[in-house]
């Protein structure tokens, strides 16, 4: 059990805590001052967490430490889940690769999908991709209608495919 | 909120496991996670669920309810969507926020339990009410770090939500547990200062411990600790549902059959 | 110039039907030619082969994983691995097993019955019926392909001879018997070539020499279709029944129909197992990935399988996934 007397903070650092610089009670609604210091204190721990930010005064850090890297193996086992050709090429080197790529990078705006393709692009610059990406991870300049078209075209294949397949002999 | 002992017990409900769900014996209700379904396009197993007449619950995880900006009226439509579409009795989210400045935190994140901050999260609340046409109830999280400036408990600042907002409350004993091992706050003492009397359903799941800190994954089978304290917590009130957790590394049939008989047996000890 | 057609009407009919003809006799040469011994005892996994040939074989193997809760069919005929199912003697099923595990643990049932049914384990089972005889080996069948190929030649000859005959039919206005009587004939040669080739062609993938199928005879009088033992034994409650007849005997309609379904959640996640990343094939991530695809809910992150809670990075198993744990908590 690690030491938790950090976590409870010593008073001093609550004092000058933005969350506690603006004072409402319960009854007279979110005052903005409330909001914005709120804003800024969550601010300050999620850069600490997932953009390789500074740990905010008075938080446990080695707590911080255990929850970014608990995140990150959150996002690997997604990524990992999402893309296994990437898990087969790397073998035992994913996950250190994915941590890598992931400390201090925030989850992309799109997602699992987009954070799998970031990654496979990162392994692409440093070289550690064969040369033929998968289609699925190239970046798309048109990906609303090329995704569209793939589907279309993955599923009249898979449609095909349970056709032809679904056909045993001589029954 | 439904009535005391109506909901049953029930399972999150995956795609993975769909089968499985519709067919495990005396499964009361489901939970669905409200970010993994279109309400215009249901999938099959929930119809088939709703049609034999098992109550749905939507169970939000990206609103931020806990966060400094007030929640994306889109997500609420969402969850409203969700409920209409699903005939839901209530709908489900976390106290915790999930992104700030800009930044997905991927995760549900402890509020800081100040005043300051129970006056965002109960305009919060009441703003997502107002979206709702169906209740919400709102679940405690697990923690592997508590604010620094944290100014009361937990049950504390749960308490004084349902007091300004009546929101109902949704406990998971696995979350109180996992803070039990990680931050030494007693869950039964935690049980004793929450407002029981709001009490929506319950949630239990199983996890792993490593390194002494105890990781609430929701893919293995519920240790007896987690069932004693939903012992407990049946020793204080009927909750009107207790709900399986599982994502992830899904076992056999048999194994969820067997967790859901030692939770009636965890109730039944009560 | 009408009769001149209408004699070659004649004969491109006849050579077609003596091509489907020959092709017939090859085929019952070669499987009655073979030796074989039909009085092997043959397991579920030989007899599926012999009677609904490599897919057959899967399909019983799923059949089975199923019911000892080794693999679980979902929805959409999405099949995943269950956490915790030990390893299997039968190859065919640890081969099932294996590429589940190969895939991230799931995988869409069309897929995996194509992967199995290519690869070693179906091999070794193969290579085992050509030894005992029971199949045709693909050397023996030369001449039938020979012979098939000739038959489409003259398909194609006759198909080529009816258009030509139809568009001189409708440029000119002759009313000559013959020339007329030219095109029905034309279009029954066409026809009867192209049913004939058809379904040669799916005779000679997999022939069960006649040994062969009296073996699968008597297994199939040994174990009737629709007379389900009530043994807890698995073999005669799933294994042979599934191998010789089918699915339908897995006594189970809605894993049946949902084994059956061509898959729509391998469609909508357009993973495509083919180019080898089985990946999103998760039910779970690829409906949230559809959906958060709009942008507007959902990061798509919180998809596969619903994340609320701890993310499963603790002890996932596999290599990649897991590694170091540090689950996080919360929901």
């Amino acid at each position: 059990m690690p030491d938790r007397s950090a976590a409870h903070g010593p008073a001093h650092s609550a004092a000058h805590s933005p969350a506690r610089s603006a004072e409402h009670g319960p009854g007279d609604g979110a005052g903005s001052g409330a909001r914005e210091a709120l804003a800024r204190a969550q601010a300050g721990l999620v850069a600490a967490l997932v953009a390789g930010g500074e740990p905010p005064e008075g938080f446990d850090v080695g707590r911080l430490r255990i929850q970014e890297a608990a995140l990150i193996s959150k996002r690997r086992g997604t990524v990992a889940r999402l893309r296994p050709d990437l898990c087969a090429l790397l073998g035992d080197a994913f996950a250190a690769e994915f941590d890598g790529y992931a400390r201090g990078r925030p989850k992309p705006q799109g997602g699992s999908r987009v954070d799998a393709q970031d990654f496979a692009r990162w392994l692409g610059e440093k070289g550690l991709l064969p040369q033929e990406p998968d289609p699925e991870a190239r970046v798309d300049p048109a990906p609303g209608l090329r995704s569209r078209l793939g589907r279309w075209v993955s599923r009249s294949r898979s449609r095909a495919r349970g056709r032809d397949r679904a056909r045993e002999w001589g029954s | 909120m439904s009535g005391s002992g109506s909901l049953g017990v029930g399972i999150g409900w995956r795609p993975e496991i769909d089968l499985t769900v519709e067919r495990l014996p005396g499964v009361g209700f489901v939970e669905v996670i409200a970010e993994n379904v279109r309400p215009d396009r249901l999938p099959e197993s929930l119809r088939v669920l709703r049609a034999r007449g098992t109550p749905v619950i939507p169970h939000g995880v990206g609103l931020g309810i806990g966060g400094a900006e007030p929640p994306d009226p889109a997500r609420l439509a969402h969850l409203a969507a969700c409920a209409e579409a699903l005939e839901s009795p209530l709908v489900s989210e976390h106290l915790a926020f999930v992104r700030a400045g800009g930044m997905e935190a991927g995760h549900l994140l402890p509020v800081p339990r100040t005043r300051a901050a129970l006056s965002v999260v109960v305009d919060n609340v009441r703003r997502a009410q107002e979206a709702l046409a169906v209740p919400l109830a709102l679940e405690n999280v697990a923690a592997l770090f508590g604010w620094p400036e944290d100014e009361m408990t937990e049950a504390e600042f749960l308490g004084e939500l349902v007091e300004a907002t009546g929101v109902g409350l949704l406990i998971d004993v696995a979350n109180l547990y996992t803070n039990q091992v990680n931050l030494g706050l007693d869950a039964v003492a935690a049980l004793d200062g929450l407002p029981l009397s709001a009490l929506a359903y319950v949630h239990v799941a199983g996890g792993h411990s490593h390194h002494g800190l105890w990781h609430d994954t929701h893919t293995t089978r519920v240790p007896d600790d987690v069932l004693d304290i939903l012992s407990e917590l049946r020793a204080r009130v009927e909750p009107p549902g207790v709900l399986l957790e599982w994502d992830g590394d899904y076992p056999s049939d048999a194994v969820f059959e067997t967790e859901l008989d030692h939770i009636r047996g965890a109730m039944a000890r009560a | 110039m009408g009769v001149v057609l209408f004699v070659v009407a004649v004969t491109v009919l006849v050579a077609v039907w003596m091509a489907a003809v020959a092709v017939r006799a090859e085929h019952r040469r070669v499987i009655s030619a073979a030796r074989g011994n039909a009085d092997a005892s043959l397991g579920p996994y030989e007899l599926a082969y012999l009677s609904g040939g490599p897919l057959r074989a899967v399909n019983t193997a799923i059949g089975v994983l199923a019911r000892v809760g080794a693999v679980r069919v979902s929805r959409g005929g999405q099949i995943g691995l269950v956490t915790g199912a030990l390893s299997r003697s039968e190859a065919i099923e640890q081969a099932v097993l294996d590429t589940l595990r190969g895939r991230g643990g799931s995988c869409p049932a069309t897929e995996l019955r194509r992967t199995v049914a290519e690869g070693v384990a179906m091999d070794g089972l193969r290579y085992r019926l050509l030894g005992m005889g029971l199949l045709v080996p693909e050397s023996a069948l030369g001449e039938a392909h020979r012979l098939l190929r000739r038959l489409l030649t003259l398909t194609v000859v006759a198909v080529v001879f009816e258009v030509f005959t139809v568009l001189f039919l409708a440029v000119s206005d002759t009313a000559d018997f013959f020339f007329v009587a030219s095109a029905p004939l034309g279009t029954l040669a066409s026809l009867v070539g192209l049913f004939a080739y058809l379904k040669m062609r799916r005779t000679l993938r997999g022939i069960v020499t006649e040994a062969g199928s009296r073996a699968l005879a008597s297994a199939r009088r040994v174990h009737v279709r629709g007379v389900r033992s009530a043994t807890p034994d698995l073999a005669l409650a799933v294994a042979f029944p599934v191998a010789l007849y089918g699915l339908g005997e897995l006594g189970d309609p809605v894993l049946e129909e949902e084994l059956n379904r061509a898959n729509s959640h391998a469609a909508t996640s357009g993973s495509g197992c083919a180019s080898g990343s089985c990946g999103g094939g998760s039910a779970g991530s690829s409906d949230s990935s559809s959906y958060g695809g709009g942008g507007d809910f959902g990061s798509g992150g919180w998809g596969g399988g619903g994340d609320s809670g701890g993310g499963s990075s603790c002890g996932s198993g596999s290599s990649c996934g897991g590694g170091g744990c540090g689950g996080g908590c919360g929901g």
